[in-house]
């Protein structure tokens, strides 16, 4: 293929369709300057439309529109005068403009709507995403169709069932205006070609798949000139994982369909079946933790760096699959990384002599050191959390409670027990801990670290230290004070022990290879002669 | 034993497919929104210009608005929502030419300068003097992009403009079409 039609390609690949405009206008939203919406949020709101399972947060919005329409300002001003969408910035107009009308109570943690026929509440933590699911109703079905629901909302006799309603109205809007922008014929394309390479090897099943498959379609598909989106490694491997996860959730489907409910339950936001014609069934796609990280509350603590964040994302992204295919997966971190820069060089118009020279260069990493990058992401990964158990047991959050548990599950906790029963001397206190329960009990333990003793108050000590030597926004004793960071580090635990997990998993399977490091080298040697070649192949001056 | 593709119903067919497009579909537009790109003006610029005077018309608005023609209709509601003001219709003079705008507490006037018959004076009389006046006018004629107009401190209870008589904001004013919000 010659530069020029690789260039005409990636200008293409550019032209986005209707739907991915959408994204991008809300991706851009900007309050004062300021980015809206952070790009957890955005990959969350992509998710959930184009998966389909938009109902039970429209659902959410609907009475939450409502609620913020007892603001100074009404609704409008509560979605687009409060700044970008996070917790404490809803939290703070609330404050500044709750009014107490409609029977709309502003709590602590959100608003509570009585209505004559049931109760509802909206939190401050889930407003940010539902903003940017606002955001997108007006980018998509338009402002006009949008307000005229919220008119029904906003009426003083509204009851649960009116706002189900509506919310079922915007459901079947969103539902007629994805209709026509969620086909595509290259994504149809792209899965008939899997499977008639898969049919032509042998068995066409997720088991099938192995690494030398998907390096055998990437060196069969990527210079030809219609192989559809495969040039670079990482969208062939991508799409394997798709097409293994889309095959399996085929498989799972016959069973799913005998037991999953499709009743009108309105409170859960589920759609009627009768109310609008199902051809799009939701499809459930597994929440990736780095985009929980990433997203409000948990993104008031610096987990991760951005950088950290990269280097785990390929990682994460594959989830269970990355020990199916290990090997593809360093493929793609390693010789992905180098097609990328290669990509580039396309960009900036190489000469046949410089883009050769580029070629050569491109590859910056081993898998050596691929391994060894993964091996320091899964020490920060333990520190981040000990430190978290820190801060959690600091901030008396029974969260605290999962850390020893998921770290040190093989701790004995046995010493704890004469700490936990009901009158217990701690210390130089004397602590009556009365009708407490166990959670409390445990975390005033922790407080006293001179009560405890062996192995766990090393584990106290060493989570004390692990925070101590954070220096990131979220991990200084003060930070605890402010209630939005206690609520990340509370948010944070779940997708953390998902990190810990993968990178975990893959660790072992890595070891379990049972290959040396002199073997490790040699088969880099080995794929990064036939990365190379393909690579000259694809964009070099012969192309 | 593994079952796969040659074991599936047509409906399990049908979900495979259609689970590969929606995870394709969610990969490829993420990697489209976080790429570098010039910024794109969406319904969140267009409620802070209709609603901060201090923002002028961007030329990313300017853009989207010729994209997308439904972003007129879209800053008319918001006017109709946030604006303090909407004038009535205006019946049509014989000449068609509007030369006043009554309104509850608020009225426009336009008088020709004696001084200079190329020049009008806009004349807002706002009927509440303790009310904070409006700081900006917004003029929708069918057709036309609504025009904002960043308003003078008012004095006495009364704004005042000198305009070019064949100024769209006159224009605007005279047109017995045009919808006035004043915000």
């Amino acid at each position: 293929m010659s530069a020029a039609v690789a260039e005409s390609m990636l200008l293409d690949a550019d032209k986005s369709p209707e739907l991915a405009n959408v994204f991008r206008v809300v991706a851009d939203a900007e309050s004062d300057g300021v980015v809206k919406f952070s790009p957890g949020l955005c990959r969350e709101l992509v998710r959930t439309v184009v998966c389909r399972v938009y109902a039970p947060p429209l659902m959410e919005l609907c009475h939450l529109i409502r609620a913020a329409d007892t603001c100074d300002g009404g609704y409008c001003a509560f979605f687009w005068d409060s700044g970008p969408a996070r917790p404490a910035a809803f939290r703070s107009y609330a404050a500044r403009s709750q009014t107490g009308r409609g029977n709309v109570n502003n709590t602590k943690s959100g608003f509570e709507l009585t209505y004559p026929d049931g109760k509802f509440a909206v939190t401050f933590g889930r407003m940010p995403f539902l903003s940017i699911l606002m955001e997108f109703l007006v980018s998509s079905i338009g402002f006009q169709a949008l307000d005229d629901a919220a008119s029904a909302l906003c009426k003083a006799d509204a009851t649960a069932k009116s706002v189900s309603d509506t919310a079922k109205y915007l459901a079947s809007q969103i539902y007629a205006y994805l209709k026509p922008n969620l086909t595509s014929a290259q994504n149809q394309r792209k899965f008939r070609q899997l499977i008639t390479f898969l049919g032509r090897e042998g068995e066409i099943a997720p088991e099938a798949v192995n690494d030398d498959l998907v390096l055998a379609f990437w060196v069969a598909n990527a210079a030809v000139e219609d192989g559809g989106d495969f040039k670079t490694f990482r969208s062939v491997f991508a799409a394997f994982l798709r097409f293994m996860e889309a095959l399996t959730a085929a498989r799972d489907h016959a069973a799913l369909e005998n037991t999953r409910s499709l009743g009108p339950d309105r409170i859960s936001g589920e759609v009627d079946p009768g109310d609008i014609e199902i051809d799009f069934e939701p499809i459930e796609a597994t929440e990736n933790p780095l985009e929980r990280l990433a997203t409000a509350p948990a993104d008031e603590v610096r987990f991760l760096t951005k950088a950290e964040a990269r280097s785990l994302e390929l990682l994460v992204d594959s989830g269970a699959l990355a020990v199916r295919l290990p090997l593809s997966v360093l493929r793609s971190e390693v010789f992905g990384a180098a097609q990328a820069r290669i990509t580039q060089g396309l960009r900036r118009h190489l000469a046949a002599d410089s883009m050769a020279a580029l070629i050569d260069d491109s590859v910056s990493l081993t898998y050596g050191e691929t391994r060894e990058r993964f091996e320091m992401l899964t020490g920060h990964l333990q520190r981040v959390i000990l430190a978290s158990f820190h801060a959690l047991a600091e901030l008396g959050r029974p969260e605290a409670m999962t850390i020893p548990l998921e770290l040190k599950p093989e701790l004995d906790y046995r010493p704890l027990a004469t700490h936990l029963t009901a009158e217990t001397q701690l210390g130089d206190n004397v602590v009556s801990l009365g009708d407490h329960g166990l959670t409390a009990r445990f975390l005033m333990v922790i407080a006293t670290t001179e009560a405890l003793t062996g192995p766990f108050r090393d584990f106290v000590e060493e989570a004390k230290a692990a925070f101590d030597g954070l220096s990131r926004r979220g991990f200084r004793s003060a930070d605890l004070a402010e209630t939005e960071i206690a609520e990340g580090y509370a948010a944070a635990c779940t997708p953390l022990f998902a990190i810990r997990k993968c990178l975990n998993r893959f660790g072992r399977r890595l070891d379990g290879t049972g290959m040396s490091a002199a073997e490790w080298e040699t088969r880099f040697d080995k794929d990064r002669a036939l990365f190379l070649r393909q690579f000259h192949l694809i964009y070099g001056a012969d192309a | 034993m593994t079952t796969g593709w040659h074991d599936f119903n047509p409906r399990q067919r049908h979900k495979a497919e259609d689970v590969f497009h929606a995870l394709s579909m969610v990969d490829a537009i993420v990697e489209g929104i976080e790429e570098e790109r010039p910024r794109r003006a969406g319904f969140t610029d267009l409620y802070a210009f209709a609603t901060n005077p201090d923002r002028e018309m961007s030329p990313t608005l300017s853009l989207a608005f010729a994209q997308d023609p439904s972003l007129e209709g879209d800053l008319l509601r918001i006017l109709e929502r946030t604006a303090r003001y909407q004038f009535p219709k205006v019946a049509a003079a014989s000449s068609g030419s509007v030369a006043r705008r009554d309104g509850d507490q608020y009225r426009i006037l336009l008088r020709p300068s004696r001084a200079d018959p190329m020049q009008v004076y806009v004349v807002i009389e706002l009927g509440d003097i303790m009310a904070a006046p409006p700081r900006t006018l917004y003029v929708c004629r069918p057709g036309c992009r609504c025009e904002k107009h960043r308003l003078p401190v008012a004095h006495d209870g009364t704004i005042q403009i000198l305009a070019d008589s064949g100024s769209s904001l006159v224009e605007g004013l005279q047109d017995n079409r045009a919808e006035v919000f004043l915000r």
